[in-house]
């Protein structure tokens, strides 16, 4: 009987349509001057329906902004991400080198020991918000 | 074992770029039979180190190939705006210094060229590298200058991504170029490049050509 329950559960948390959204594994570099940082964080979608990252926020920072590092012809170029998509049953990185979350405009620079509240707002999930911890650039994981 | 044994050619170097960036990378330890893992790309042909006049951080011209002659010479094109690649290459380099012994990392210098020299006055030029390295050595000029520095290491001019609001991102590359002390490129360190690698790697572009 327990078994037939659980199962039923699994079945009803697989069938489930939608988008089932996690954040982790979020830091934030100190800015090195006060005024442009960046942060890093995992999506994971272990839903059955795609969803997308439009706005971020960053608690006392007016700016937040998702930008990619192409290689274009050998030389490495900066883009806007204006929507990040997140497919069904993925996971998208940021991480250094890749795609990075810019940030600027914080009412107070943070520094190494901070915590930053990022929230992302997904067109379908709604509000997620993750904690990132502030750590010094050359800190290596 | 030779240094150049150590290093992929420069393209397979570039190709892996992307691939090294995205994965933790283990320590250059290993034996280069074992994969080639290893953090730098080596110039097919080396070049030689270009004689182009920016301006130092106190106002003064710098002679790049008479001002770095004699040293080994980690040269780098960014800028301050940039949250990602920079700060974490420049860094990884100060830190990997800061460990090695102070007779090994006297033989190096510094070099980082603003390729945004709009925003990047020298007072901000100086304040960003003074928080990784007071000695390390921050240029530039006008746009033509920084261009024209740019391609006599044959690289294309770093491009500028005006976003909808004016402001603006920078391209860039990503790699560092190590020259040796006969003031010849020879290796492409790619942003991924740990501190470790660096540590390894210093002491053995000092010694160059010889094993350390």
């Amino acid at each position: 009987m327990r078994r037939f329950l659980l199962g039923a559960v699994l079945l009803a948390g697989c069938s489930a349509p939608g988008p089932r959204i996690e954040v982790r594994d979020a830091y934030a570099y100190q800015p090195v001057l006060g005024d442009v940082g960046a942060a890093y964080f995992t999506v994971v979608n272990r839903g059955s329906a795609p969803d997308t990252l439009t706005v971020v926020e960053v608690g006392g920072a007016l700016v937040a902004m998702i930008h990619e590092q192409v290689n274009e012809g050998g030389q490495d170029v900066m883009r806007h991400v204006g929507a990040l998509a997140v497919p069904a049953d993925s996971t998208v990185s940021l991480r250094p080198g890749g795609l990075h979350l810019m940030i600027e405009g914080f009412q107070r620079a943070p520094v190494a020991g901070d915590t930053l509240l990022i929230t992302l707002h997904f067109a379908r999930a709604g509000a997620v918000s993750v904690r990132a911890p502030v750590v010094a650039y050359g800190t290596e994981p | 074992m030779t240094l150049p044994r150590f290093f992929l050619t420069l393209g397979a170097g570039l190709a892996l770029l992307g691939a090294a960036c995205k994965a933790p990378r283990s320590p250059s330890a290993g034996t280069p039979e074992a994969g080639g893992e290893s953090a730098a790309a080596e110039y097919p042909h080396p070049r030689p180190k270009p004689a182009f006049t920016l301006t130092d951080t106190e106002g003064h011209p710098f002679p790049f190939r008479d001002s770095t002659a004699g040293f080994v010479t980690l040269l780098f094109f960014g800028y301050t705006n940039c949250p990602d690649v920079c700060p974490a290459q420049i860094a990884n380099i100060a830190a990997a210094l800061h460990k090695l012994p102070d007779p090994v990392a006297r033989q190096v210098k510094v070099v980082f060229v603003t390729t945004d020299p709009a925003r990047d006055t020298p007072e901000r030029l100086r304040a960003w590298l003074d928080h990784f390295d007071p000695g390390f050595i921050g240029l530039t000029g006008t746009q033509a200058a920084i261009d024209s520095a740019q391609l006599a290491m044959h690289l294309p001019p770093a491009e500028k991504e005006v976003l909808p609001d004016g402001r603006y991102l920078m391209g860039h590359w990503a790699q560092v170029i190590a020259f040796t002390k006969d003031g010849m490129a020879r290796f492409a360190f790619p942003f991924g490049t740990r501190q470790s690698e660096w540590a390894q790697e210093i002491p053995r572009l000092v010694a160059y050509p010889a094993a350390p």
